[in-house]
């Protein structure tokens, strides 16, 4: 229905009843804004005490956190400290046996080329003491020097010392299994030496004999003996078949 | 000259230094023969060939000259030094400077042993020892000393070494 269409005599009825309904909907608006005041003041509240709850469980945390890391790096610290003054007590007493051990046969290399250059049977007798001696002193060497290691680095552990045993007794086969292969080489380059030696006065008394052979020959044959030679070479020649065309 | 005097002259030279001197001289004799004073028979006179030889040629010269005809003999010179140069060639090599008795015993050697006429080459090699290097058409067999020598030694090379006291 339109409004415009109302009688003029109901207008005053109708406006008082439109203005009590505004009147309730802004009375229901007021109501409503304050419900809605107070439920945001509830919620920034909850939010405070939320944020005050966290920062609490933080610093808890961080607090726990950081006296498991004091603990763990005193842990740490101290297990690295032991280790560390461990492992540079073997490793100097490592690399030092093992500098012995290349200056042993570094030294026994350079006596046995210098003795190899000089002559060949007495070398071998004199080398092959040599190469017991040096032996027997390395092995006593490096029992002195496994025994220092131990006493020093006071970790008297039954498994270290195993390991260190085995590690030993790999260095001796290594030394061992060297010092036979030097052996060879050298044993091999004086059996060379001896064969040239002996090749080279061989060749010398051969020469010596033919060059006399041949001084003692020249002066002897009579122009005789050159005729019949002579002959006799023509002989030979032709029964080789020099001759036939 | 006759066919016979050929092979005559030709039988008479057997070293390569006689046909050497012989090629020298027929040469000689066939540059003379247009010449007028004709002394061919004169160059004879010195020349270091043997008697017979010499006496063929002169023979031929006194021939030649009484017909008065030198082309042709020119041409029976140019023959007979052609057929020197084609003589084949024996080289036997020794080990000492030989006497004529030796040359001559070699070449009848191979006077008699060698099909059809060869001349000897004598050459000297110290180094032989003795005995000889016989070289053929491009062939060569050698029976010297030295060889002999180097063979006794290479096989009784130890037992030299040992008897001098070096033992291997």
């Amino acid at each position: 229905m339109d409004i415009f269409s109302i009688p003029f005599s109901q207008t005053g009825t109708l406006l008082a009843a439109v203005m009590a309904v505004l009147a309730i909907n802004v009375m229901l608006l007021v109501l409503f804004a304050f419900a809605i005041v107070s439920f945001l003041k509830k919620i920034a509240w909850s939010q405070q005490e939320s944020e005050k709850t966290k920062q609490r469980a933080m610093q808890e945390a961080a607090s726990v956190r950081e006296q498991a890391r004091r603990e763990a790096e005193e842990i740490v610290s101290e297990a690295h400290g032991k280790a560390t003054e461990a492992i540079k007590k073997i490793d100097l007493l490592g690399s030092g046996m093992q500098q012995d051990l290349e200056k042993a046969l570094e030294a026994v290399y350079k006596r046995e080329v210098e003795r190899v250059a000089r002559t060949a049977d007495q070398l071998v007798t004199e080398y092959r003491s040599l190469l017991d001696e040096v032996r027997k002193k390395h092995v006593e060497a490096s029992e002195a020097a496994m025994r220092q290691m131990m006493e020093g680095s006071g970790l008297a552990v039954h498994s270290f010392q195993t390991f260190l045993e085995e590690q030993m007794g790999g260095y001796r086969q290594e030394m061992q299994q060297r010092m036979e292969d030097s052996q060879r080489a050298a044993q091999k380059e004086i059996e060379a030496y001896k064969s040239q030696a002996f090749k080279k006065v061989e060749d010398s008394i051969y020469r010596i004999i033919q060059f006399v052979s041949q001084r003692v020959l020249g002066e002897a044959i009579s122009i005789e003996q050159h005729r019949k030679l002579v002959i006799t070479a023509l002989e030979e020649a032709k029964r080789e078949g020099l001759f036939e065309t | 000259m006759s066919e016979e005097n050929v092979a005559a002259v030709l039988e008479t030279v057997h070293t390569r230094e006689e046909a050497e001197v012989l090629e020298e001289a027929l040469a000689e004799m066939e540059n003379r023969l247009f010449k007028k004073t004709h002394d061919a028979a004169r160059l004879l006179e010195d020349i270091r060939l043997s008697a017979k030889t010499v006496d063929i040629l002169k023979q031929f010269v006194a021939t030649e000259a009484a017909s008065a005809n030198p082309v042709d003999a020119h041409e029976t010179l140019a023959t007979l030094r052609k057929k020197i140069s084609e003589l084949k060639m024996v080289r036997v090599e020794l080990a000492v400077e030989p006497d004529p008795r030796l040359i001559e015993e070699i070449s009848r050697w191979v006077r008699t042993n060698v099909a059809g006429q060869a001349l000897v080459d004598v050459g000297v090699d110290r180094r032989m020892l003795g005995g000889a290097r016989i070289i053929f058409n491009g062939r060569y067999r050698q029976m010297t000393l030295a060889e002999l020598v180097e063979k006794i030694l290479e096989a009784e090379k130890r037992t030299i070494l040992k008897e001098l006291g070096f033992q291997p």
